[in-house]
């Protein structure tokens, strides 16, 4: 299969992200798309990882644990990454949207980086003998998860909006240190964990899996954290609501909406 | 362990390695149900809160 397919199936969701930022109404059949386009992906990215991949030259078949695991930890440093980026924008903005996008965000980074990271565990049993170890890369990415729940856990115990916003958002901006030394961590100190690797140096076919892999979780990563988001706003709707509106009928959605800006 | 049956081990087959690690699928099979159990979990949980507000 050619690469130019992976790579035309990735442009997608980064195409659609681009087109909302310009144009916001796509953003409710966007997410559709993106939900569709992951359910869809998925099922095909297991059927490549366990069965179409070549095995490793020197893990065997336990290798494909990378089909799972490499993705689902990228989708947790675009997430945290993303956190950053919202809690910049709320910072300079004072935006309800930047500060619900952060929360977002940041619990579906830490949902990925947990699953990525009890992966990567389940991977080191048979090929380096022990589930843990005190490796940069392993503490590094241990660091960025107890970080991630303090930030969610800060956000749920304060009840004033506008402080968990501005809080939050001073903790977001400070989080960005740990995804890049995670990335950077076996480039910078020596480790068991090996560093990343190039397409040049791995087999085509493995190429193709891992890229058709990372596309499936990319908008499973757009999906959920739009939903996620919505809650937020909705949440948001609620508190920052003047009391009369809450005593009042029920609004509509576009009400809520407006309230929320 | 002596000398002797160290001797032993490395000449009996079934012992000397292949130069790579072999099975494992249950780990492989692991990993992949704790992602889909993941991804059930977190979708019903995001489904259960938007239907609450």
């Amino acid at each position: 299969m050619p690469n130019w397919l992976a790579n035309a199936l990735l442009i997608l969701p980064a195409g659609l992200l681009i087109a909302i930022c310009f144009k916001r109404d796509l953003i409710e059949i966007g997410w559709k798309v993106m939900a569709v386009q992951a359910a869809i992906m998925l099922p095909v990215a297991a059927y490549l990882g366990l069965v179409w991949a070549p095995p490793e030259r020197e893990m065997g078949d336990v290798y494909r644990i990378i089909y799972a695991h490499v993705p689902q930890v990228w989708m947790a440093l675009l997430g945290v990454t993303l956190n950053f980026g919202c809690s910049l924008a709320y910072l300079m903005k004072k935006s309800w949207t930047a500060d619900a996008l952060a929360e977002a965000s940041a619990e579906v980074g830490l949902y990925f980086g947990i699953v990525g990271v009890t992966l990567g565990a389940i991977w080191g049993k048979p090929t380096w003998g022990v589930y843990w170890t005190w490796d940069p890369r392993l503490t590094s990415a241990a660091v960025m998860l107890i970080y991630y729940t303090g930030y969610l856990a800060m956000r749920r115990f304060t009840e004033n909006p506008d402080t968990r916003a501005t809080w939050s958002a001073a903790l977001g901006t400070f989080g960005i240190v740990i995804p890049v030394t995670v990335y950077f961590s076996v480039v910078w100190m020596k480790s068991l964990h090996q560093v990343q690797s190039t397409p040049k140096t791995v087999d085509p076919q493995m190429v193709f899996a891992l890229r058709w892999a990372a596309c499936a979780f990319l908008c499973l990563l757009i999906t959920f954290t739009y939903q996620r988001y919505k809650v937020a706003r909705a949440a948001l709707a609620r508190e920052v609501a003047p009391p009369e509106a809450l005593s009042g009928p029920p609004p509509s959605s576009n009400d809520v909406a407006k309230v929320a800006v | 362990m002596s000398a002797l049956s160290l001797l032993l081990a490395q000449a009996d087959p079934s012992r000397v390695g292949v130069g790579h690690i072999q099975g494992g699928w249950e780990f492989v099979t692991a990993s992949y149900v704790l992602t889909l159990l993941g991804i059930v979990l977190y979708a019903t949980s995001l489904w259960v809160r938007r239907r609450k507000e």
